[in-house]
Order: C-alpha cells, then structure tokens, then sequence
C-alpha cells in the first residue's frame, strides 16, 4: 500500500505479422487504464481494502482491422498495510499468458474461424502479484573475481588433461625409419653425417649358372675322340 | 687361371674406367641410355657411376663356361665318373672339334632403402666356342687342365634391343689353361 505496483502481461510468443494486441488494466480499485498498447501498467493502492484487490486484464486482438476474440485475466493482489517496511519503490508483477498456437489463414484478407490468435493469459503460480518485492538478481562478479576463476579453472583442465595424458600416453613405438643425428651446435653449418652406410646397394649377379649352353658336334662323331692315359 | 685374356671383360673389349681413351660409340649410347633410366631412380645418395661397374659384372673367365658345358656332356660325365674311382690315374681326353654356344642373362640388381622392388639392369650375353684340338687332362673326376687346343670366340652383349658389345676373336690359343679353381667353387651340376 502505498508503493507503486507495476504490473505486465508476459506473453509466451510476440503476436504474428498482423495482429495487434491492445490492453486494458482494471486494478480493482475503481482505477482502470485505458486501451493501450503497453503491456505494462504501475498502479499505487491507497488503500488496503479487503487485504485484496482483483485485477482484471483485458487484451483485444485485432487481426488487419478486423476485429478478432478478446481475452481476459483475473488475478488477487495483496495488499500489505503500512505498518509494514516498504522495502522498495518499486514492485514487480508479472501475469504470464500460456502459449497459444498460431494459425494464420492462407488468405489473410479473409481469416478463417481457425485463424485466430488466442493470448489466453494463465497466470503463472510462482508469479502472483503482490507488494512485496521479488528480490533483485545477484550482483554480477567483478572483472578481478572473473579473472581468477578462469585461472583456476583452467589449471584444473591443465592438470586433468596431463593426468590423462600420463595415464593414457601411447605405448606403441612409431613405426618407421628415424635417425637422430644431434647436433649440439645448431648454429653451426650441418653437414651429412660421416660413416653412414650408403642407402643403395649394387649386387652384381653374373647368373652364368643360370644360362643355358649347347654343345655340338659335327654329328657324325662322339665329343671324345681318344681317352689317354 | 692365369691367361687373364680369357676373361670376357678383356674379350669384350670392356673400356677401362681409368682409362683416358674415349670409349666406343656404342658404349657412349649405352651410357647414355643408362643414364636416362637412372634418373628415374630417386638416389639417397650420390648417384653410383654404373658404367664404370659394369665391366665387374664380366669378369667371368672363358675356360670355366667351356668347363662347365663339357661336365654336361654324357661322354665326358662316365669319364670323370671314372677318374673318380682311381683318383691317382691322370687321363687326357681328346675331343672332336666341336662348338659351344652360350646364353646368360647377368643383371645388377640396385636396392634402394625405402623402395620396395630393386631396379635390375639386365644383359643378354650370347657367346659361340668353336673349339678344335682340345686336350683335356681330368684327375681326380675334375678336369684339372686344357692341355692343348684353340677355339674361335665369338660374343654379343646386349641390353635390351642395344647391341654393347659384339667380338669376334680368334684362333685363340688354349693351351696349359688351368680349370681347377673354378671346378672347387661349383660342384658339377
């Protein structure tokens, strides 16, 4: 009592191309709004009344001029009476509609019954308006808090993955020919290592064994013509 | 074998690496050949000078092919047979004029580390004896000797459809030529 209120209407989806959505709050007082369209209303209770007042949302829909079904929301609002601390200047009040399912027309100059687009507004439980304030988010962590965090964070994935590593390293030897040549002074010239076998080989086959001979006589005769002793 | 002239490489006429005389002109275009297909070859080090080797790969003497023809020869196998069973018994054998005609295929054979089939340089060796007066003195079931005789040699050596080498000698004096050493290396097939 005594601190202004604001209200909203929450909606689940943004109306579709060609719908217009208009508001009206009745705040249960005797006070009401307009039709606006301003999902958001601030109302102060003068008064605490019955400890209650029910608000009364209404939402008219307009699809290309045409003017489609309203809908409307009920909702109880506390009120606190003064003797109570006024924590802040400002509360906050959300009136949540439920998702609708949208159909638009194939011909959107002449909308079918089915083409319409229902803000039906159910109020979300955890959401009920009231004066007391819903608390402010936490303050978010200063930039030297964030930068330590990352540095922690991050040695504790450095140490992960070399504990991985060490646990998990390939035992399997490179398959392959390498020679290391090392050479202390890498700034001096290198040359060829000395003494190493060279890489090609000649093997000389003279494969006389593995030819063919033919011997031949004039024919008529045997090749021994006298055996001496 | 001390007649170093019955050596096909000397037959042949085989230029000397260290020689300074320019090599034939058959033997340039088998340098040249053979150096086109080298490159090919992806050397890990520096290239071999191949024709300066390919002499190595004639250095087979005359005698031991003819040796090695006339241990095929049916006559000449009963009577080694022989010798064999009286070793002491030095028995002379004289042939009838008769020829010899030789084919092989020597190769060098190049492996490279790191490539899997070798590169082989293939020759084809075609060599015709006509031997006459042959005297062959066997102990032992081994010839030992070609006590007398002579042959005309005629040889041809190509790669591929590259005619290298091609002699024609002749006579050619066989006489005290031993064959003992290359019978000890190579049993009688």
């Amino acid at each position: 009592m005594g601190t202004p209120v604001l209200f909203e209407v929450v909606l689940w989806q943004p109306p579709p191309p060609g719908w217009n959505l208009q508001y009206r709050f009745d705040f249960g007082d005797g006070t009401r709004t307009d039709w606006m369209s301003e999902r958001q209303a601030t109302h102060t209770y003068s008064t605490s009344g019955n400890g209650s007042y029910p608000v009364h949302v209404e939402i008219a829909s307009t699809y290309r001029d045409r003017v489609m079904p309203s809908k409307t929301i009920d909702k109880d609002v506390d009120v606190i009476p003064p003797s109570n601390p006024t924590p802040s200047a400002t509360a906050y009040a959300a009136i949540t509609p439920s998702p609708t399912p949208i159909t638009p027309s194939p011909t959107p100059i002449t909308p079918s019954p089915t083409s319409t687009y229902t803000p039906i507004a159910t109020a979300v439980p955890t959401s009920i308006p009231s004066i007391t304030p819903i608390p402010p988010p936490p303050p978010a962590l200063r930039p030297s808090k964030m930068l330590w965090l990352y540095i922690a964070v991050g040695l504790v994935i450095a140490g992960l993955a070399s504990f991985i590593y060490k646990k998990w390293k390939p035992k399997a030897v490179i398959a392959g020919p390498l020679a290391f040549y090392p050479h202390s002074d890498w700034d001096a010239p290198q040359k060829p290592p000395e003494n190493l076998s060279i890489k090609y080989g000649l093997y000389f086959h003279p494969n006389v064994s593995a030819g063919q001979d033919r011997l031949e006589t004039d024919g008529a005769s045997s090749i021994l013509r006298r055996k001496k002793q | 074998m001390n007649n170093s002239s019955l050596n096909l490489r000397t037959l042949f006429s085989f230029p000397d690496p260290a020689a300074t005389a320019a090599p034939s002109n058959k033997w340039q275009e088998f340098q040249s050949r053979l150096g086109r297909e080298i490159k090919t070859i992806k050397w890990p080090a520096a290239m071999p000078d191949l024709t300066s080797k390919i002499g190595e790969l004639f250095n087979v003497e005359l005698p031991d092919l003819l040796v090695s023809s006339w241990k095929k020869a049916r006559e000449l196998q009963e009577a080694l047979e022989a010798s064999r069973k009286s070793p002491d018994e030095i028995i002379v054998l004289d042939l009838a004029e008769h020829e010899i005609a030789n084919e092989y295929h020597p190769y060098i054979e190049i492996r490279i580390a790191g490539l899997p089939l070798p590169k082989k340089i293939e020759f084809e060796v075609r060599i015709v004896t006509a031997l006459k007066g042959i005297n062959l003195k066997i102990q032992g079931g081994t010839i030992t000797e070609i006590q007398a005789g002579s042959c005309d040699f005629e040889g041809k050596i190509k790669y591929g459809d590259l005619t290298i080498a091609e002699k024609k000698l002749g006579p050619i004096e066989l006489l005290g030529v031993s064959t003992i050493a290359k019978q000890e290396a190579s049993p009688t097939k």
